[in-house]
């Protein structure tokens, strides 16, 4: 069996003004240079993301852990021995076992990236936002595996996909909100496999209105989260004119994408 | 995508290619064919023949044009219904010393128009009084798995509507139609699919009632009859996509225990047909001719 393929992010807190502090170590060529230079930016832009909704101690970059394998039936077996299970298609996981965000290399590089920034929230969200909602958890995965990352800054590319998703779902009445937000982990991914991505187009949907019109707020709206397990009411406390005002407005904004 | 042009040499390849095309596709030959009348000056009308029995939309381009000025807009876009319709006609025009032109078409099934009726409630497809579960499937188009453990063998019409023809095929390589799938076209243009296991009842351009038999389901290996159900129609958002051009629909059912709902999984449901449901689709003199053999039956 290929050995699996450690990458430690280390990063040197003293020099907190340039990119590229971490220390990524591998056995093989696994990444570019080009490509450990994309994923370092958006590690360190999911960590002050992530950073930033904690009230507590302070995520340090030498925590986060990602596993990249070459070999394909390796990284399967090792999926089958911390899930108990495959995923069918998909080429990464978190590990909550290990607490470790686990990719196998991809030959499209742009899919592989994508993956790695994907998993990556995943590790973040699981390992220290573990109560979070599920649409939440996958909506901010989906969100922050479509970036750009050029040499000035790390952006946000816009999911053309799940927007046009999301509004197909609204012209066919397939929404309804309330009940979407507090659906648990089993009847989102069931619903996503049975219909066209629903649950991962919708969770993306909200994150990235609430990212576009409210960014201020959702550090509070994670914390917050994070401890209740119903959103609706989070959305009462934390939105201006509570749920309805919300789900009205977030529906207005899908409809003007 | 095939494409033709007016010459010995490229239509020769044409054929191969097109022979080539319908062997990799198990034989069928394609729902829209297109054919071209040349009138006594020199103009050519572009006739679309639709084998099937629901519309198709067909795009036919001209990714070469001289000498001739198209009457209308192209690429021609339209919606053809079953037999023959005028797509478009090429203009000569009189001085041109060497006119030419070369075409290409593409078709989906379904219509571009197609205004899905959300508030439609459908039969489920068991037995009247029987009962029933669904799964859920994961192919991502929504669909319905139904178990007939206590629903006996035969499928019932969920909503009424004309069989198509899966002996034909579309444009695209990448949607199938399966000899075994049941396809009904209905009045709001949108498609019900039945699927799995099943001895088929009737017959392409049959036009079936809600609650008629359809088919008969056979267990498969460990016994189990399931029968796929599933809605979608042709989605004029997704036409600029890669991808399915196809949208599924959750679809409202009636059932007794439940009232009129979206079914979900780990749930009895007992089905019942009634007459509201029968009539939903029927314009005024059917509903009409319907109440009135209604009431001879009951005499
Ligand atoms: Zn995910």
């Amino acid at each position: 069996m290929k050995r699996l393929l450690l990458v430690t992010l280390l990063f040197c807190l003293n020099c907190l003004f340039v990119w590229g502090q971490y220390n990524i170590k591998y056995e093989d060529e696994v990444l570019s240079s080009k490509e450990r230079a994309n994923l370092e930016k958006v590690i360190d832009f999911q960590l002050k993301f992530y950073n930033n909704a904690r009230l507590d101690s302070l995520i340090k970059a030498s925590d986060v852990k990602l596993y990249i394998y070459t070999d394909y039936s390796a990284f399967l077996l090792h999926q089958k021995e911390q899930m108990k299970t495959t995923l069918h298609r998909s080429m990464g996981f978190y590990s909550s076992k290990n607490k470790e965000a686990v990719v196998c290399k991809d030959k499209n590089e742009t899919r592989f990236m994508k993956t790695c920034y994907h998993e990556l929230s995943h590790f973040f969200t699981n390992t220290y936002f573990s109560k979070i909602p599920i649409w939440l958890n996958e909506g901010l995965s989906e969100y922050f595996s479509e970036m750009k990352v050029t040499a000035k800054e790390v952006k946000h590319i816009k999911k053309d996909r799940n927007i046009a998703r999301v509004k197909t779902m609204i012209k066919n009445r397939d929404i309804d909100l309330k009940n979407f937000i507090n659906w648990d982990r089993q009847r989102f991914y069931k619903m996503s496999f049975a219909h066209d991505g629903y649950g991962y187009a919708l969770g993306y949907s909200i994150v990235l209105f609430l990212m576009e019109q409210h960014k201020d707020m959702v550090p509070d709206y994670m914390g917050k989260m994070a401890s209740e397990k119903d959103s609706a009411i989070t959305f009462d406390q934390l939105y201006g004119g509570g749920f309805g005002q919300f789900e009205k407005d977030f529906l207005s904004y899908i409809s003007k994408q | 995508m095939q494409y033709f042009k007016q010459n010995i040499l490229t239509c020769i390849f044409a054929v191969i290619f097109s022979m080539q095309f319908c062997f990799s596709q198990g034989g069928k030959s394609p729902a829209i064919t297109i054919s071209s009348d040349r009138d006594r000056d020199g103009n050519i009308t572009f006739v679309s023949n639709n084998d099937d029995y629901c519309d198709y939309y067909v795009i036919l381009d001209f990714p070469e044009l001289r000498g001739y000025t198209a009457r209308g807009a192209y690429p021609c876009k339209k919606n053809v219904r079953t037999g023959r319709e005028n797509l478009l006609t090429l203009k000569k025009i009189s001085d041109t010393s060497s006119p030419g032109y070369r075409w290409s078409y593409t078709f989906y099934r379904g219509s571009i128009n197609a205004k899905p009726n959300l508030d439609y409630i459908y039969a489920m497809p068991v037995k009247s009084g029987d009962s029933t579960r669904v799964n859920f499937g994961r192919s991502g188009e929504f669909k319905l798995y139904f178990n007939y453990r206590h629903a006996g063998d035969t499928v019932y019409a969920c909503r009424a509507g004309k069989v198509c023809n899966n002996d034909l095929r579309d444009g695209s390589s990448k949607t199938y139609t399966s000899r075994e799938k049941i396809v009904i076209y209905h009045k709001d243009k949108t498609f019900s699919e039945y699927d799995r296991y099943t001895t088929p009842l009737v017959h392409a351009g049959d036009n079936v009632k809600v609650g008629q038999p359809i088919a008969i389901v056979q267990p498969d290996e460990n016994g189990k009859k399931f029968v796929s159900f599933a809605v979608y129609y042709l989605d004029k958002d997704k036409m600029l996509a890669d991808g399915r051009k196809h949208t599924s629909l959750i679809p409202i059912f009636h059932t007794v225990n439940n009232g009129d709902c979206k079914l979900d999984e780990k749930i009895t449901y007992v089905a019942e047909l009634t007459g509201e449901l029968v009539t939903q689709d029927m314009n005024k003199k059917e509903k009409e001719k319907y109440e009135k053999k209604l009431l001879k039956q009951n005499k």
